[in-house]
């Protein structure tokens, strides 16, 4: 990244690259149909991801105690934790 | 940046998980189980100098943060001269008539002959036990339920900064926080349920501990040219949660209501908190542990520059970091196959008829033989009295283990 002044505008501008690897292991429990524990298979898988993330932030001094501001830039969100794992969710009625 | 319940904040307009926190420039790991996001009052503001918030990122920061980045700044130590500061404070609950407490006590002094090594050490702790006496009405099944909580919170919070400058260009600095939160919840309910001739209470027991815990390693080097600065990180959360307990009993007593007040509807139930009237119904124990470890190392390079008289700086640098997490759930129901005494045989004193300003009396409470008791025999290293060894010995012939409703272990490496 850079950041350059250019008299009473700074621009501050540049590329991010990101790369994540994802391994996860869990189990999946088999209920069977009378409501028993069955079996627990363990579960295990990767996955990857990444992204380019360009940048750029520009502040102008308006005045000694004003500046005006703006901004442009790529992110992004990870998913939670059970949204990685495979999983799913049984309820049993409990009375 | 708006905060809102409970350490839970929104920048720009996004929620929480959209976020990331960071201590002393890099990311910590959530405590909490599922979510990614950390609750700001996981840190003590006590423990902090100062709070950053950028609402824009620059390619220098974390990319995964829609909405924003936070970075909260631990203390360091800033003067030649000694300085101690303590504070204390308490207060009283009115409720449940007790008292809660709050200290914090800090040293922080820079030493040598020039002041060139810094050392701050801060610590801080808050107990605080409070209540709530909450009615809930569910209109459509015609039920009520009184609900009497008790909650005893904790929050410990140890933090040190060492630093050395070796002159005004180069300097290293370790930095350590400690933090843990306690939270132990009674809750003790009555559910009144007069379609079904019904009423059933019960009684909840949890605690849960959430930890975090940061220590940085790094330096700034400035040379003519450039300057370099790189840092080793290593943080952990863990949220565990080694007992939520809730055993229920139930009574054939049948029941009315009455909303002419709205806000506090008349129940009328004939012995309602007579404890020979019950039986037990279920039981379920459940524990939690997530834990959550980052190792990151970095290191950011820059080169500044002049431009017809106006500043340049071009910056470069590279991280790495390692992830694991991983959440385990256990949870077991219990019902009765055989005989188990009515409720009068646990329950204990007082009688507590203050409930919401003493309009309901919620009669002999149970609690702490019944539920502790099964949790000391699973709690290795906690001492079983004997008499709740051998209660619980009855109880537990009389019980048979009905199934693992749910058992989910998940680890994920990032």
């Amino acid at each position: 990244m850079a950041r350059q002044q250019f008299k009473k505008a700074t621009l501050v501008a540049g590329i991010r690259y990101e790369r994540t690897k994802v391994t996860y292991q869990s189990k999946d429990v088999i209920i069977d149909g009378a409501g028993d524990l069955q079996s627990i298979i363990p579960v295990s898988g990767s996955s990857h991801y990444d992204f380019i993330l360009p940048q750029a932030n520009l502040r102008y001094q308006l005045g000694k105690n004003t500046n005006l501001r703006a901004a442009a830039g790529f992110s992004y969100a990870r998913p939670n934790f059970s949204e990685i794992v495979p999983a799913r969710r049984s309820t049993r009625k409990t009375r | 940046m708006t905060r809102e319940k409970a350490g839970m904040y929104f920048i720009r307009g996004m929620a929480p998980q959209f976020t990331n926190v960071n201590v002393n420039g890099e990311q910590i790991p959530s405590p909490e189980a599922d979510v990614r996001y950390v609750a700001l009052d996981a840190v003590p503001s006590d423990q902090l100098a100062s709070i950053e918030v950028n609402k824009s990122l620059t390619p220098d920061m974390d990319g995964d943060a829609v909405g924003g980045s936070v970075n909260l700044i631990t203390r360091s130590a800033q003067s030649k001269t000694a300085k101690i500061s303590s504070s204390f404070a308490g207060g009283y609950n009115n409720l449940i008539k007790r008292g809660n407490i709050q200290g914090q006590l800090q040293y922080g002094q820079r030493l040598g002959k020039n002041g060139k090594t810094g050392v701050l050490i801060n610590s801080s702790y808050y107990h605080n036990d409070l209540g709530s006496d909450n009615l809930e009405r569910s209109p459509q099944d015609n039920e009520v339920e009184l609900r009497d909580y008790e909650l005893t919170r904790t929050r410990l919070g140890l933090s040190g900064t060492f630093d050395h400058r070796f002159n005004t260009n180069h300097e290293i600095y370790l930095r350590v926080l400690y933090n843990r939160f306690t939270d132990r919840e009674w809750r003790r309910r009555y559910v009144f349920k007069p379609e079904d001739d019904e009423i059933e209470k019960l009684t909840k027991d949890r605690f849960e501990a959430q930890s975090i815990t940061t220590v940085n390693l790094g330096a700034k080097h400035t040379f003519n040219k450039f300057f370099l600065n790189y840092e080793l990180q290593y943080s952990y959360g863990e949220q565990n949660t080694p007992y939520d307990n809730e055993i229920g009993f139930i009574a054939g007593i049948p029941s009315s209501l009455n909303y002419d007040n709205p806000k506090y509807p008349a129940i009328n139930a004939p012995g309602f908190n007579d404890n020979t009237q019950y039986e037990f119904d279920e039981a379920g124990f459940g524990n939690t542990l997530a834990k959550d470890r980052n190792l990151t190392a970095k290191f950011d390079l820059g080169i500044p520059y002049k431009l017809n008289n106006n500043n340049g700086l071009i910056k470069f640098g590279m991280k790495l970091r390692r992830k694991e997490k991983s959440f385990a759930i256990t949870q077991d129901y219990y019902s009765a196959i055989a005989d188990i005494p009515t409720l009068d045989a646990f329950d204990e004193n007082p009688v507590k008829s203050s409930f919401l300003d003493g309009r309901y009396d919620l009669g002999r409470l149970y609690q702490s033989v019944l539920l502790s008791g099964i949790l000391m025999q699973t709690l290795p290293g906690l001492k079983l009295n004997w008499k709740i060894k051998r209660l619980m010995k009855r109880w537990k012939h009389m019980m048979q283990k009905k199934m693992y409703t749910r058992l989910y272990y998940g680890k994920t490496t990032i």
